[in-house]
């Protein structure tokens, strides 16, 4: 019975130490604690990416100011339709910082690497993708890196063949263009992926639907 | 379930391990009342993939079992286990043993077609040999869900239906099975491996659903042991079981065992090389800015380095890292910083690269960037922007930055513009701790639970003193047992200390930190340096970062200090310290030689190797051995424990460099005892050196 209790009393105390909360101004916490919270959401941790957090950049005057810094970027399942802001633009390349704080590089409309999404694709090699496309049509060798488990770099080659090129409505959001459409379907490691590419007339990517991870999944991106 | 619940849902999962338990390779292995893969009583060839790590829990009347397995390699397992035998004694005042034994096993064959895996494993090898048993078995798999095996076992293993061993043609020592002198325990009990009679054991694994696996055994283990001392029921060598797998990575196993008793076990696994968010929640890094055609020219001369600082120590703290000096010289800016948040150092150095891409005038084409760790520079990196301009979001990108970049010593301070540490010099905390003993013979488990103070002012960020105190709210025992040890009582009074000093000061300490030559690194600790022992420490550690090795030299002068753990002293003193060597093994393995004088003045060696995974995961073991005798020594025989470290971003998905480090010693005893102290040089500068950079490299563009 006294060993009951003493458990009983230790657990009590357990429980009121868990629940006690560092402080001072050192900046860290027990790693006992650490984990407990990453355990147990309610304790108090979580991963970034709160909607009602978006970083600098994202009021609507902003946006008004400057609609075409801005995207509508959708993760299926995972993020809603968000804006993103281009925050570098150089040499051909182009990165969006989304309202959720992750990022998405884009080269000539190519999605060639995301970052904060968990299972970020590390960079990728489209191939002779474009060249296919202006071609109406053919076959590509696409290229990803991805992160392993162990910190590695991973890479995937995916057997592609480009087709489509029908004129379609396509929604951006803020108005309906007509835009060239596009599939790229891939297969490789295991994986089978659909892309999907919207071409104006002058030959840009005005809407796009790529493939990120296995995680992941598709990322939805189109200009305002 | 919203964006946010979902992503809750998803750290979570992260954090338990749930979604990273056996791989699809492993699916249909189950663990047995060894706490090691088999059916029930009897093992198998099969084997979890690298890296798996179990704790499994098995029962059964008069016995329970907590065992730990850790698949090493592909080919290659170690256990350990807890037992604890009920009523075991009859005429001493404490009934029960408690006994610890480590298992190997190696395969030595992987299953093909029409080639079944062979694995050859010892159980019990190190310890009392209580259950100790050798096997060689055989197991091949039937389609996508049978599984059967056999195999043939020497000790324990033969205690049913033995015959002549047939290793008994190599000579007549394989004959007979010594009777095992314990002694002290804790010595591999080689003489008796595979030797007396050998058995026969085989059985079934039917995996009838995706749940749901069936096992049946002829078991060769007697159970001589249990039937002598309890009334453990045996009627018959077969055993029945199922094992239910409620969700990857647990399993819980009912078996009914021969033909009398029930036996439980529940398992927990993990495999530390996989991860399900394997990128992490990290914020995105600033993207690279690659310089214009027009650049050079409209910036040439317009930033100086005064103005260029604080824009570099605002850029360096959104990413939490801390900007300690800054040197722009002509085509060349030469960055010194402190990385407080990433565990890979390589996410650290790809991060100040690109916001040096933003921030540096064009000019600037060479980047060196120093890693400060304590106060020193632990290392250089230099890397070509243009290089970094031309790889971000490249395909081979991450290898290739490594290629060209160089890695050698720090510069030296010389040039470097210091910049303050805009973070308080003082700091504090208040929280809780927990503390455990283990394998103590009255009370196997003994927790701590309490309030910890800490407390640390940076004199400057090489020169710092610290100090902390504890206050236990549930002490580990009230009446602590007094030392048998005739050896100075340099540790085994640990029950003294911690039941008359609470509250206790647990160390309280001034350190600086030296970098008297470029690949040479220096530390003096002075004060209450453990909760044990306080006095001087002198350390020098010569590492060059580009290479695998470091050499290293210690040598303190250590008082022991009070029960009471404030600042009294005792009347015992002694000159303590140790060369070391270290050598980081390109294939994820750490070795570590020290030799020197200990602190009850044995003379002697510490071997230690540590299995380092390239996320931050850590499982290693070591031992000494001095000129104490194994019967001056005690119990145990000789010190040796086994270690792990996790890192925590591993289950938080977020960066931290904040890492759970567990020693299990199988005992405290005097001899080959070390002195523990915060801080030394090698855990302190390895980050920033080649192996661990190498090892964390993949993170560079993270």
């Amino acid at each position: 019975m006294g060993t009951v209790l003493e458990m009983m009393r230790k657990a009590l105390i357990a429980a009121a130490l868990m629940a006690l909360s560092s402080c001072g101004t050192t900046g860290q916490q027990s790693p006992v604690l650490t984990l407990a919270r990453a355990a147990i959401p309610a304790l108090g941790a979580g991963p970034p990416g709160d909607p009602s957090a978006a970083p600098p950049g994202f009021s609507p005057q902003e946006v008004a100011a400057n609609p075409g810094a801005y995207s509508l970027i959708t993760i299926h399942g995972l993020y809603p339709a968000g804006l993103a802001r281009i925050v570098e633009a150089s040499d051909g390349r182009v990165t969006y910082e989304s309202q959720y704080r992750f990022s998405a590089a884009y080269r000539d409309g190519i999605l060639v690497g995301t970052r904060g999404l968990a299972d970020d694709l590390m960079a990728a090699d489209p191939g002779n993708l474009l060249a296919a496309i202006r071609a109406g049509g053919g076959t590509t060798r696409r290229v990803h890196e991805t992160l392993s488990p162990l910190d590695e770099i991973e890479r995937t080659s995916f057997d592609c063949t480009i087709g489509g090129g029908a004129l379609e409505t396509v929604n951006l959001g803020l108005k309906e263009v007509p835009a060239r459409g596009w599939e790229e379907e891939c297969l490789g490691g295991g994986l089978q992926f659909k892309n999907k590419y919207w071409l104006d007339s002058a030959g840009e990517i005005v809407a796009s639907r790529q493939f990120v991870s296995e995680t992941v999944a598709y990322l939805r991106e189109n200009s305002l | 379930m919203t964006m946010t619940g979902r992503l809750l849902a998803a750290a979570s999962l992260a954090a338990l391990g749930a979604a990273s338990g056996p791989a699809q390779a492993d699916e249909g292995i189950s663990w047995a009342l060894y706490g090691t893969p088999g059916i029930i009583d009897t093992p198998v060839a099969a084997m979890p993939s690298s890296g798996t790590i179990s704790g499994t829990f098995t029962g059964f009347s008069g016995q329970i079992r907590t065992n730990f397995s850790f698949q090493v390699e592909d080919r290659l397992s170690v256990g350990l286990r807890y037992s604890t035998f009920f009523d075991y004694y009859t005429n001493l005042d404490q009934n029960n043993l408690y006994d610890r034994s480590f298992d190997i096993a190696y395969q030595l064959v992987q299953e093909s077609e029409y080639v079944p895996a062979v694995t050859v494993g010892l159980r019990d090898f190190l310890g009392t040999g209580i259950l100790s048993s050798e096997y060689v078995v055989a197991s091949k798999t039937f389609g996508t869900s049978v599984r059967a095996s056999a195999g043939l076992g020497w000790g324990r293993l033969a205690s049913e239906g033995g015959f002549d061993n047939p290793l008994g043609i190599f000579g007549d020592d394989f004959d007979t099975r010594p009777q095992q002198e314990i002694g002290q325990g804790g010595t591999l009990s080689y003489e008796s491996w595979f030797r007396g009679p050998a058995a026969i054991f085989g059985g079934v694994e039917w995996a009838a659903t995706e749940k749901l696996t069936f096992k049946a055994e002829y078991s060769s283990d007697g159970y001589d042991l249990e039937r002598s001392r309890n009334e453990f029921g045996y009627s018959t060598p077969l055993n029945v079981g199922v094992v239910w797998f409620p969700r990857p990575g647990i399993q819980l196993a009912f078996n009914y065992l021969h033909g009398n008793e029930l036996a439980l076990a529940a398992t927990v696994l993990l495999n530390v090389e996989e991860r399900p968010l394997p990128s992490g929640f990290d914020s995105p890094p600033p993207p690279v800015r690659v310089r214009g055609a027009d650049a050079a020219a409209s910036w040439q001369g317009a930033v100086t380095q005064t103005e260029l600082t604080p824009r570099l120590s605002a850029a360096l703290a959104e990413e939490g890292l801390e900007l300690r000096g800054v040197e722009l010289a002509g085509d060349r800016l030469r960055v010194r910083y402190h990385n407080p948040r990433y565990r890979a150092e390589a996410q650290a150095l790809g991060r100040v690269a690109r916001i040096l891409t933003r921030e540096a005038p064009p000019q600037v084409e060479t980047f060196e960037l120093e890693p400060e760790y304590s106060g020193i520079a632990v290392s250089g990196v230099t890397l070509s922007r243009s290089d970094i301009e031309a790889l971000e979001n490249r395909v081979g990108g991450t290898d290739a930055i490594f290629q060209r970049g160089t890695l050698g010593p720090a510069g030296p301070n010389a040039g470097l513009t210091e910049v303050e540490d805009p973070s308080p010099a003082f700091t504090w905390g208040l929280g809780p701790y927990a503390g455990f003993v283990l394998f103590d013979n009255d009370e196997p488990l003994q927790v701590e639970l309490g309030l910890q103070a800490k407390a640390r002012y940076e004199i400057t960020p090489s020169l710092v003193a610290s100090g902390a105190m504890r206050l236990a709210l549930t002490p580990y025992r009230e009446d602590p047992k007094p030392s048998d040890s005739v050896l100075p009582h340099v540790r085994s009074d640990g029950e003294l200390y911690a039941n008359t000093g609470n509250p206790g000061i647990e160390y309280l300490t001034l350190a600086w930190y030296g970098r008297p030559a470029p690949a040479i690194y220096s530390r003096v600790t002075l004060g209450y340096l453990e909760p044990m022992f306080g006095g001087v420490s002198g350390e020098l550690l010569y590492a060059p970062p580009d290479q695998r090795w470091a050499l290293g030299a210690e040598v303190n002068y250590a008082v022991q200090r009070e029960y009471e753990q404030l600042f009294g002293f005792r009347d015992y003193d002694i000159v303590t310290g140790h060369v070391s060597a270290y050598y980081d093994f390109d294939f994820g393995y750490h070795a570590q030689v020290d030799a020197g004088r200990y602190l009850a003045g044995d003379w002697g060696a510490t071997f230690s190797l540590d299995r380092e995974f390239e996320n931050g995961w850590k499982i290693g073991g070591y031992f000494t051995f001095t000129d104490v005798s194994f019967e001056e020594f005690g119990e145990g025989s000789f010190d040796k424990g086994v270690r792990i470290t996790v890192p925590l971003d591993y289950f938080t998905g977020t960066p931290t460099r904040q890492t759970l480090d567990a020693n299990i010693v199988s005992l405290s005893r005097d001899g080959g005892a070390k002195l523990d102290i915060d801080g030394r040089l090698y855990e302190t500068v390895r980050d920033g050196h080649l192996s661990d950079l190498q090892d964390g490299w993949g993170r560079f563009w993270r």
